[in-house]
């Protein structure tokens, strides 16, 4: 223990070294500065060309992070760091047509490689800050002119666009300033938390590895543009978590694990919380491996709540997502069906960034502006079923000419359309346990012997360009087998859902009055992006597995060093 | 503040304190663990019918660094890391031919380490070595596997073994610790930076310290333990600037040191810093030329340049892989100059040695210093060119027909690859000049060949620096031999005067234009660098030790990166 405790201390050391000296001596107003700058590169540049400069944003994100995490027992060193990433978006010729404009045929490296990843001073010095805001304007500048002369000649060689509204719409000047805060976590303690649970998975020797992290992120963005808007915001994501893996004999590879989100220290999971949930996981682990394999069915099924939430993000929140209405290579599921039944008139569904906890649990989802500057907004997608809107950026979308503060990316890459609190609302709820009394009574009217309860969900991904099949796959964790004869439930492992939009949004027949939120990170053209689904239970008349694809290790020859006697 | 201050000292207590003797160090719980493991691996890890491992080496390393950053006159970075990685080496089969030197799957290309907890914790450590080892052997009978079904494709006949025989040697220093004051180097590395305001047509410019304490734990099942530690300091300030004409110049200073020598600090520093500043920005003012043929003296930085792209770049690796696929072979390339022992490849008059027992030499610790190489095998010195002649090259276990036992000069790289490469490399004339001397033969020389003028290289290109300001992508797996000048002068054969001048790259310089030198200086200097090989972008620390060298005749040609020069003025240059 000793040992433990030197160590410890040791290299607590180092955020707390790190951030005093990087904090020392901000005298300098980051935001005058920049807007100084922007003020004189638009005078220098606008019409510097012929193609004439009409919109300069400088974003500054400044990222401060912290981990620490037991493996298989044993501390890893904690890491810390603290950056800033600056952002320049440069927009030439008008709002009619830019250089952001698609490029048709140009792909994925045309249209949304990431842009060059620009670290940024940390200190309050005028001149350097300046400087680098110069140097980059220059780089994106000369980079906008260059693609605006490729997008006139795409338009010229290719068909008339369905979609001929404009690259940008007009907005109002944003201005906000709120003070800086930072997360105090309580590191000795939380060593200790971390040292005591993942101790706990040493006495199983099924567990081949495990971890029990935390990590805090603390997020500022500093933004001004030649509109008017000078913002400072900040964001505080804390996430605590749990994970558990093992083996089957088959070879399967089987991963049980818990997270916890917060947005400050205090509502942070407690010891107790984590042991629960670590026992439950080993429980979970122990019988997934031992679990029976299953085929590929159609039948019924229940997504409990985070799964649910899981499976709305990929399978209809990308769908909704305003630039893809307009990408020439898109599925465009939704485009066309505003004002049409899309899903059971029961559920209503919106997208809400500006609510910061659901029933007391805080949402990753939420922000008060976009990387446009735009205020977040609650957007009604659909309402009792009907199709009203989609998430939008300053980008407009045919019928749809304004943002509705939905534009989103991670430093380095372009603005898109993305999800912030995707909130689906039930009109047709039960409790859980009366849900699954209609689960048996499906089964009994299809004459399925059993249908399935996904309780846990580890993510997924949908593809919705045209030239690929534009289906979805979400990728269970804990899948339970539930028999319509009143048999116990059963763990079963090995199956991946699968299906189409469309088809599978007809199957929800019911839902539970459970509604829980699924926090994450979403991956998409604009980088990783926090974000929310918060879902009821759903039952579903059909759901499609398929087999899961395992790799073909046997497990380890010798027993584990610690249970090898 | 004091609080920070006050835990500062507690920590340099405590690692203080950990600074365990080598006698207690092997009982610690990383050396049990590795020792436990290895043990048991090697009398029960098997599987029925098929070989057990011959061979078994693990190497826990420790990294702890600090880096600090800085752009323009402000820090981007200042952070302290610590991680500790596994490396595995598990044989199968037998020396003469095992699992070894096969490239089966791409992922062998990248089989980079594999992370460990970093708290001396004898069963997670044990728990992790376990887990690793049991892929390691799994994945080591496969690629027996499938380097037996390509013998049977391409039939070969293969007279040199896989694996060399290895006395076992046992080398335990003390583990080696941090003390570099990172609030020292966050001021020094700040100041660096803003000694570059004053010029004026610098466009960008970074400064960057890392110090790295390695300590690295070694054992295998023929015996050898060691443990060996070392902290290098790398100083790195670059700058860019555009000539008239559009042509991006980057200009550089790079400087790596070892142990308690840290690199040049305060006034010294700063003034390295400006006369780097000024010249490039002579060379971005300097007119541009087209095409030269004639004679060239490399000086300062660009002698131990050419030496190390042209000379020891090349010595390996010594044996090209097998590869199952032929996409994966045109990737590998081995060292030209490997397959010349006993050939002519310098001129007579050079002797070139490689001293990895120099611990220090004018005055500077020597990057290459150590006494065990990566693979347990003490380290031997080597005399490599002998009158021009090449005698021997550095070599690992894996022998070459020519040298079939290891002198110790293996080098573990990132991706688990154990390759040769050098420690100490000393360059040695027989009959060293003056500076002056060198200068008036190059005139001479100029006058020869009927030239108005020769060229002085100074400095040549680091592709990695210069990728950092351009606005083009840069290839910096499919780089020339020899990288382009950038501070260059031009020598006039009548009266001598010098003019920067820039725009030049070599012509297909090769290891033949070794045979063209014609002269060396007496001014040899120690420089430690990262060295390259001739494989991807992997870099090893070590010294060379080299006076500027004349040569005969060299060909080059214009290039270099053009891109537009700004629209607007650097703020810097508006604060002037």
């Amino acid at each position: 223990m000793k040992k433990l405790t030197r160590f410890v201390v040791a290299l607590c050391l180092f955020p707390l070294m790190h951030i005093s000296v990087l904090s020392a001596g901000e005298t300098v107003d980051i935001l005058d500065v920049m807007k100084e700058e922007l003020n004189r590169s638009m005078k220098n540049l606008a019409d510097a060309s012929e193609v004439p400069m009409y919109y300069l944003q400088y974003s500054v994100t400044e990222v401060r992070e912290y981990s620490a995490s037991v493996t298989n027992g044993g501390l890893e060193a904690p890491s810390s760091s603290h950056m800033r990433y600056l952002d320049v978006d440069v927009r030439v010729s008008s709002m009619e047509l830019d250089n952001t404009h698609e490029i048709r045929g140009g792909g994925w490296r045309e249209n949304y490689s990431p842009r060059r990843v620009i670290e940024f001073p940390m200190e309050a010095d005028a001149k350097a800050i300046k400087a680098a805001l110069w140097n980059e304007t220059e780089y994106q500048y000369s980079k906008a002119q260059e693609r605006y002369t490729k997008v006139l000649t795409n338009r010229q060689v290719k068909v008339e666009e369905e979609d001929l509204s404009n690259d940008f719409s007009p907005a109002q000047p944003q201005q906000f300033t709120e003070p800086l805060s930072f997360t105090q976590l309580d590191i000795e303690k939380w060593t200790g938390i971390l040292k005591k649970v993942g101790s706990y998975f040493n006495d199983f020797p099924f567990v081949q590895e495990s971890s029990v992290r935390v990590a805090t992120t603390d997020k500022t963005t500093y933004m001004v543009n030649n509109e008017g808007s000078r913002l400072q915001h900040s964001n505080h994501y804390l996430r605590a978590g749990i994970s558990v893996s093992g083996m089957a004999e088959d070879g399967m590879k089987l991963d049980r694990y818990e997270s916890y989100t917060a947005a400050s220290a205090e509502n942070l999971p407690d010891e107790a919380t984590l042991m629960k949930d670590a026992e439950r996981l080993v429980k979970e682990l122990e019988a997934l491996i031992d679990a029976p394999v299953v085929e590929p069915f159609i039948g019924p099924a229940i997504l409990r709540h985070r799964a649910s939430g899981v499976f709305f993000h990929e399978i209809f929140g990308h769908r909704i997502e305003g630039h893809r209405q307009k990408g020439s290579e898109e599925g465009q599921t939704f485009t066309k069906k505003v004002g049409e039944l899309i899903l059971p008139e029961f559920l209503s569904i919106y997208d809400d960034p500006t609510i910061a906890q659901f029933n007391g649990i805080d949402l990753r989802g939420y922000y008060k502006f976009d990387d446009e500057g735009t205020p977040a907004q609650r957007v009604t997608v659909v309402e009792k079923g009907i199709l009203r809107n989609f998430l939008t950026t300053r980008s407009p979308i045919e019928n749809f000419p304004e943002s509705n503060g939905h534009s989103r990316r991670e430093y380095g890459r372009d603005v898109v359309a993305r999800q912030g609190n995707l909130i689906i609302h039930s009109d047709k709820a039960v409790s859980f346990e009366k849900l699954r009394e209609k689960l048996k009574e499906e089964c009994k009217k299809q004459g399925k012997p059993y249908g399935l309860i996904f309780d846990d969900i580890a993510g997924g991904f949908t593809m919705t360009r045209r030239w690929m099949p534009q289906a979805f796959k979400v990728i269970p964790l804990l899948v339970y087998r539930v028999y319509a004869d009143n048999r116990p439930d059963e763990v079963v492992r090995g199956v991946d859902i699968v299906g189409t939009p469309l088809t599978c949004f007809s199957k929800i027949i019911l839902t539970a009055d459970d509604d829980t939120p699924f926090n994450g990170t979403c991956g998409a053209e604009s980088g990783s992006v926090p974000v929310s689904a918060v879902s009821p239970s759903i039952l579903v008349s059909e759901i499609e597995i398929e087999k899961r694809f395992k790799k073909q290790e046997k497990p380890p020859i010798l027993p584990p060093p610690r249970h090898d006697k | 503040m004091k609080a920070t201050i006050k835990l500062l000292l507690i920590n340099l207590i405590i690692l203080t304190t950990a600074n365990i003797s080598s006698g207690a160090e092997i009982d610690s719980p990383v050396f049990r663990a590795m020792i436990d493991e290895l043990d048991r691996s090697m009398s029960r890890l098997a599987i029925e019918d098929m070989p057990k491992p011959y061979f078994v080496s693990y190497r826990i390393q420790d990294n702890e660094s600090i880096s600090i950053s800085a752009r323009y006159g402000a820090l981007i970075q200042s952070q302290r890391e610590v991680h500790r990685f596994l490396y595995i080496e598990l044989r199968v089969g037998d020396p003469s031919q095992d699992n070894s030197n096969f490239i089966g799957t791409w992922r062998d290309m990248y089989n980079m380490p594999k992370g460990l907890v970093e708290e001396d914790e004898y069963n997670s450590l044990r728990h992790q070595i376990w887990l690793n080892t049991d892929k390691a052997y799994k994945n080591a009978l496969e690629n027996l596997a499938r380097k037996k079904s390509y013998f049977q494709a391409h039939p070969t006949t293969t007279e040199v073994p896989d694996f060399s025989t290895a006395e076992s040697f046992v080398h335990l220093s003390e583990p080696i610790i941090l003390e570099t004051d990172a609030k020292t180097w966050e001021t020094e590395v700040r100041q660096a930076a803003e000694a570059l305001d004053e010029f004026s047509s610098l466009q960008d410019w970074n400064v960057s310290y890392n110090a790295m304490a390695i300590n690295k734990r070694y054992i295998n099942s023929e015996g050898s333990q060691h443990l060996k530690g070392a902290v290098y300091h790398a100083l790195t300030i670059s700058a860019t600037a555009q000539a008239e004409d559009g042509q991006r110049l980057t200009g550089y200073l790079q400087y790596l040191s070892r142990d308690d020598e840290e690199p040049p600090q305060n006034d010294e520093l700063i003034g390295e810093i400006k006369r780097m500043a000024a010249d490039l920005e002579a060379v971005a003012a300097a007119p541009k030329l087209d095409e030269y043929a004639g004679p060239v003296l490399f000086s300062d930085y660009a002698s131990m340049q050419l030496i190390s792209q042209l000379f020891v770049r090349q010595l390996s690796p010594v044996r090209k892989p097998l590869a199952s696929d032929e996409w994966i072979s045109q990737e590998l390339k081995t060292g030209k100059l490997a397959g010349r022992v006993n050939r002519r490849v310098l001129p007579g008059f050079v002797t070139i040695t490689d001293e990895p027992d120099r611990k220090s030499y004018l005055g500077h610790k020597l990057a290459g210093y150590q006494v065990v190489d990566d693979e347990g095998v003490k380290c031997r010195n080597l005399t490599l060119v002998e009158e021009g002649r090449l005698i021997t090259v550095p070599i690992g276990r894996l022998p070459v027909k020519k040298i079939p036992i290891s002198n110790g000069h293996a080098r573990t790289l990132y991706n688990q690859w154990n390759v040769p490469g050098i420690t100490n490399l000393f360059v040695k004339p027989d009959k060293p000049k003056t500076m002056k001397k060198l200068v008036k033969e190059l005139r001479s020389l100029c006058r020869d060949f009927g030239n108005e003028y020769g060229l002085l290289v100074k400095l040549l290109e680091n592709p990695e620096l210069s990728s950092e300001y351009m606005w083009t992508d840069m290839d910096l797996d499919e780089q020339p031999m020899l990288t382009a000048p950038v501070i260059m002068y031009r020598v006039y054969a009548d009266d001598g005067r010098m003019e920067p001048v820039r725009g030049l790259v070599f012509d297909e310089a090769t290891i033949r234009n070794l045979r063209d030198i014609v002269a060396m200086g007496n001014d040899e200097q120690v420089y430690n660098l990262r060295q390259p090989i001739a494989l991807k972008q992997f870099k090893y620390p070590a010294a060379i030790i080299t006076p500027s060298i004349l040569t005969e005749e060299m060909e080059l040609k214009g290039g270099g990166v053009r891109e537009p020069l700004p629209l607007s003025v650097n703020p810097f240059t508006l604060e002037r």
